[in-house]
């Protein structure tokens, strides 16, 4: 779902035990998640003629765009 | 990008042209020097090469950055289909139909967890070597980037093959199953989340020591939001950076070390 935080229960359960906050964090979960649907919207390569093909992102590669430290 | 067996070439160079052109739309940047990314793989390489002299650096480290942080953007069951492949043959030790006659019980399996630690340490050795060869200056940014998201990825990875749970199943192909859906599902996962999962395991130090990676990793993140700090970051620091440059990056690096001095802080030195 589009700017849904994206943190995982095990990272807010963390949070919330030692009352940390972790608004930065959350930023950059809903702006991976915006850039994700981006990419998969505007990516145009037809599904059957592309079949075998598959495209994947690292943090590595996203960290480049400033998206990558969640490893999403 | 991933091929699942023999694709025409004008297909594989349709797509990674249509692929570059959407990041450098997109304003990405630069994919690095070293030819791992921007290109495709073959999925047989990645699973089949595993050791031994064809198994290259950009092998490896496509193979575990696909297993451990990869995320879909094209055809899902490609990498799905990719993934269970690789941890199948990462854990042909604990598969029945392997011949042996003594299975081992799982605990860890360690095929896989000796390679994350040889990717590891390759991460940290090519630093040190690209920062030798290198006339770049960026090397504050790399090196702010292997001690948090290189090194919570390892962290967070490890984390998942030291939690491999015990198969309750007493049937030998039931356990192999168990295991494979445990490392299926943790694959799909963030390596930030795999390494916070640890916290209901850990004693109070333990707990502490999680609890202050996290924060510390929040702080680096809010800097990193603040527009320009990356290009502050590559200020070349054994030059003549600029005074806010040089605050930058000091900032930067004692959050990125300030794991090492906190309770509980062996966790990720």
């Amino acid at each position: 779902m589009e700017g849904r935080p994206e943190l995982e229960e095990s990272v807010v359960a963390v949070a919330q035990a030692h009352d940390l906050d972790l608004s930065a964090l959350e930023e950059v979960a809903k702006r991976s998640e915006r850039e994700l649907s981006d990419f998969r919207r505007q990516l145009r390569l037809d599904e059957v003629i592309f079949g075998q093909i598959g495209v994947v992102l690292t943090g590595s590669f996203r960290t480049q765009g400033g998206h990558g430290h969640l490893g999403l | 990008m991933l091929v699942d067996g023999l694709v025409p070439h004008d297909l594989i160079t349709k797509a990674i042209q249509q692929v570059n052109d959407l990041a450098r739309e997109k304003r990405y940047g630069d994919v690095g020097s070293q030819g791992v990314f921007g290109d495709f793989a073959i999925g047989t390489e990645l699973m089949a090469r595993i050791g031994l002299d064809a198994d290259t650096n950009v092998n490896t480290t496509r193979r575990l950055l696909t297993l451990f942080e990869s995320v879909s953007v094209f055809n899902d069951g490609v990498r799905g289909r990719l993934i269970g492949q690789l941890l199948e043959r990462y854990c042909t030790d604990y598969d029945p139909r392997s011949g042996r006659s003594n299975i081992d019980r799982v605990n860890v399996p360690r095929f896989l967890l000796n390679d994350l630690i040889r990717y590891w340490r390759t991460m940290a050795v090519d630093f040190g070597a690209k920062q030798w060869r290198s006339v770049r200056t960026d090397w504050h940014l790399r090196y702010v980037k292997l001690l948090t998201t290189r090194k919570v990825l390892f962290a967070g990875s490890l984390m998942t093959l030291l939690r491999t749970p015990d198969a309750s199943s007493t049937s030998q192909d039931e356990r192999f199953a168990e295991l494979l859906r445990y490392l299926r599902v943790e694959m799909d996962r963030t390596p930030l989340g795999r390494l916070m999962a640890a916290h209901p395991d850990l004693t109070d130090p333990g707990k502490e020591g999680l609890a202050a990676v996290l924060e510390a990793y929040e702080r680096l993140v809010s800097l990193l939001l603040v527009t320009g700090t990356r290009k502050l970051l590559s200020e070349n620091p054994d030059g003549n950076p600029s005074q806010r440059a040089t605050e930058v990056q000091k900032e930067a690096l004692e959050l990125a070390e300030s794991n090492s001095g906190r309770p509980g802080s062996g966790l990720l030195r």
